[in-house]
């Protein structure tokens, strides 16, 4: 009871003006970084990161939460209009989306977008305060060698999702790990990796790593494609033109797409965020699959089927509630942007578990209500009053906006810490993260074996303290013999067992 | 016969530049040295050698069955662009706290405007969007959040 007067109070937070401001900011930041191609809401969230150093954490967190719904959805813009997908999430709205826009069926596409991001990402923060005293009682029940094989289980989740580049991946993730070496061991206070160097002993932070792989690196990514990548084609989209009225979804196609689709979607989007590494590409392609499998029109799939876009949205925004269910209770983060809100819960001194919930529940329920009112009424209202004007912010150069970016990374990661070591740290890195997805290896992964790796570690050696170094601790533990199965069960469903014939469309 | 050109690439470079850093870190994990003696599993030495030894496995087989691999993936893309950036940027990171944050940024962007090709034909432009983004952001950080951004001669 006290946790839902506290989810209730969460709302009431909400009517602060300054967290009603981070809210609305972070919202209309997210919207424009998921809108324009190439960036990303990561991107948005990881230049936003030394800001968080700044302003309190329930703030920080509001802002963290309206960006990541917004963003999820804002994709969509530019996979609709033009055919971009603004983020990776809105690939399969694309497909459809875009072959409504030409048959002049635009801004009812973006409608729809706008619908199933709406119900997707509400019914998704509403399952996940639902389920959070849940997880918090069974986070309870995990002992030292079952913390430290359900990490092990993430870790090999996060690797094994990139199919087909696993070997790289686990590269990544380990490089990661290894950079979370760096610095005075936690448990016997030995100096680590740090080659006599002062600046080293409290260890490498998070926010260099972020803006280095996620701001650094694709200033970098954009500047190799520079000739590769026109500049978005002006005449094209001043010839768009798009009434506010033609926004808003016909009942009759509601009805067509049906309730369930919407609900059904919502579950599996907030199932695959739940997932770690998973994230809103693969819940928009697994739901868009499924809709297509169970449509009563799946001829229309791919030629401008609503559904398909309604399938695609509900499930990527209903990621956003599940992928905080792990990072919150056991330090797990879903995806790259709960990574990050989870250094933003660690700077401000709040740990992960089922005590953040008993004790500091007034903390992060305004990002819970954030989550829903970013959804429920920010998604359909700024499509209403700013969708006209959303197809503009693709027309600007891109030369300014890089340049801007590049200056926000740098000077942020300076005032974080006001350390010129941190700067130069965020340009190493980055430089390092730009080679790395050139030759396929995933940032993503090094930043949660980079998150992930400290705890790894800590949980090995306390549980092989506990049982005077005898392994066979982590297959008498009920908790983790648990885990290690539900790992060999991904490894076996994911990697060994042969896939049916291909069903992308 | 492998060319020159190829063994150079992304592809193989960054897996041996992976290689050296294995090693430089696992010969660094050796020589850590705990005051108090523990038994290995639980000590800080573990899963830094045991982090070493699978990056030394899985770099090799990368590297095997990029050997193994016939024709290889050309990167498209310019090389010089984001060189010029990494360039720019480090000499921005060198002279941010002699220089201050006014110059120093506005030279940098300036840079990138360069080197993005924004505007370099309209100068009058050029200049007045280099110190708008400077302002903008001195404003966020300096006046809104109220960090104090390196300064020369006590000016912005």
């Amino acid at each position: 009871m006290d946790t839902f007067l506290s989810y209730f109070n969460g709302f009431s937070a909400l009517l602060d003006p300054l967290n009603f401001a981070v809210m609305i900011g972070g919202f209309l930041v997210g919207t424009f970084f998921g809108a324009m191609p190439g960036l990303t809401s990561v991107l948005a969230i990881a230049l936003l990161l030394p800001v968080t150093y700044q302003i309190d954490v329930v703030p920080a967190l509001i802002m963290c939460a309206s960006i990541f719904m917004s963003g999820m959805y804002s994709g969509s813009i530019t996979a609709i209009t033009i055919n971009i997908p603004g983020a990776p999430s809105s690939m399969m709205t694309a497909l459809d989306g875009n072959k409504l826009m030409k048959r002049g069926k635009g801004a009812n596409a973006l409608g729809h977008a706008a619908l199933g991001s709406m119900i997707g990402g509400t019914l998704g923060a509403v399952l996940l305060m639902a389920f959070m005293p849940i997880a918090a009682k069974l986070s309870l029940l995990i002992q030292t060698p079952g913390k430290f094989s359900l990490i092990f289980f993430a870790l090999v989740v996060i690797v094994i999702v990139e199919k087909g580049n696993i070997a790289k991946s686990t590269i990544a993730m380990l490089l990661g790990l290894m950079i979370a070496t760096v610095g005075i061991d936690e448990l016997l206070s030995v100096p680590r990796f740090t080659f006599g160097t002062e600046n080293l002993m409290e260890g490498i932070d998070l926010m260099p790593l972020v803006i280095g792989a996620f701001a650094i690196s694709e200033i970098l990514i954009q500047a190799q494609n520079w000739r590769l990548e026109s500049e978005v084609d002006l005449d094209e989209i001043k010839k768009i033109r798009i009434k506010r009225r033609d926004f808003i979804p016909l009942w009759s196609e509601v009805r067509e797409i049906g309730l369930w689709t919407y609900f059904k979607s919502t579950v599996i989007g907030y199932l695959i965020g739940v997932l770690p590494g998973a994230g809103g590409s693969m819940a928009a392609f697994v739901s868009y699959i499924e809709a297509r499998r169970s449509s009563r029109k799946p001829q229309e799939y791919g030629n401008g089927s609503r559904e398909g876009i309604a399938a695609a949205e509900s499930a990527n925004n209903a990621m956003c509630g599940g992928a905080f269910v792990p990072m919150l209770m056991f330090g797990i983060p879903g995806d790259p942007t709960t990574a990050i809100v989870l250094g933003v819960l660690v700077i401000n001194g709040l740990q992960p578990g089922a005590r953040l919930l008993e004790n500091q529940a007034d903390l992060i329920s305004p990002m819970f209500a954030s989550l829903i009112i970013s959804a429920l009424i920010l998604i359909p209202l700024t499509l209403y009053l700013l969708g006209p004007l959303f197809l503009k912010m693709v027309t600007i150069s891109r030369g300014l906006l890089y340049s801007g970016i590049a200056v926000v990374a740098l000077v942020g990661s300076y005032v974080a810490t006001l350390s010129i070591f941190q700067m130069s740290l965020s340009l190493v890195l980055g430089v390092l993260a730009f080679y790395m997805r050139r030759a396929n290896y995933s940032p993503v992964a090094m930043l949660l074996g980079f998150i992930l790796g400290p705890d790894l570690e800590q949980y090995f050696r306390r549980a092989m303290s506990l049982s005077d170094g005898d392994p066979m601790i982590f297959l008498t533990s009920t908790d983790s013999i648990f885990f290690l199965l539900l790992t060999a069960a991904f490894v076996y469903m994911i990697v060994v067992r042969k896939p049916k014939a291909a069903t992308a469309p | 016969m492998m060319s020159r050109q190829r063994l150079l690439s992304m592809e193989f470079a960054l897996p041996v530049f992976f290689l050296i850093l294995t090693t430089i870190y696992l010969a660094a994990a050796f020589a850590i040295r705990a005051q108090i003696s523990e038994p290995f599993w639980q000590g800080p030495r573990a899963i830094p050698i045991v982090a070493s030894v699978m990056m030394y496995a899985l770099l090799l087989f990368v590297l095997v069955r990029q050997f193994r691999t016939s024709n290889a993936k050309s990167q498209p893309g310019e090389i010089l662009r984001p060189v010029w950036v990494m360039v720019a940027t480090g000499v921005y990171i060198y002279v941010f706290e002699p220089l201050g944050y006014g110059l120093s940024t506005l030279l940098y962007v300036f840079a990138l405007f360069f080197i993005f090709e924004f505007r370099t034909r309209q100068r009058l432009a050029f200049v007045i969007y280099a110190l708008v983004v400077t302002a903008v952001f001195y404003i966020l950080y300096a006046v809104i959040f109220g960090v104090r951004l390196p300064e020369l001669f006590g000016v912005i």
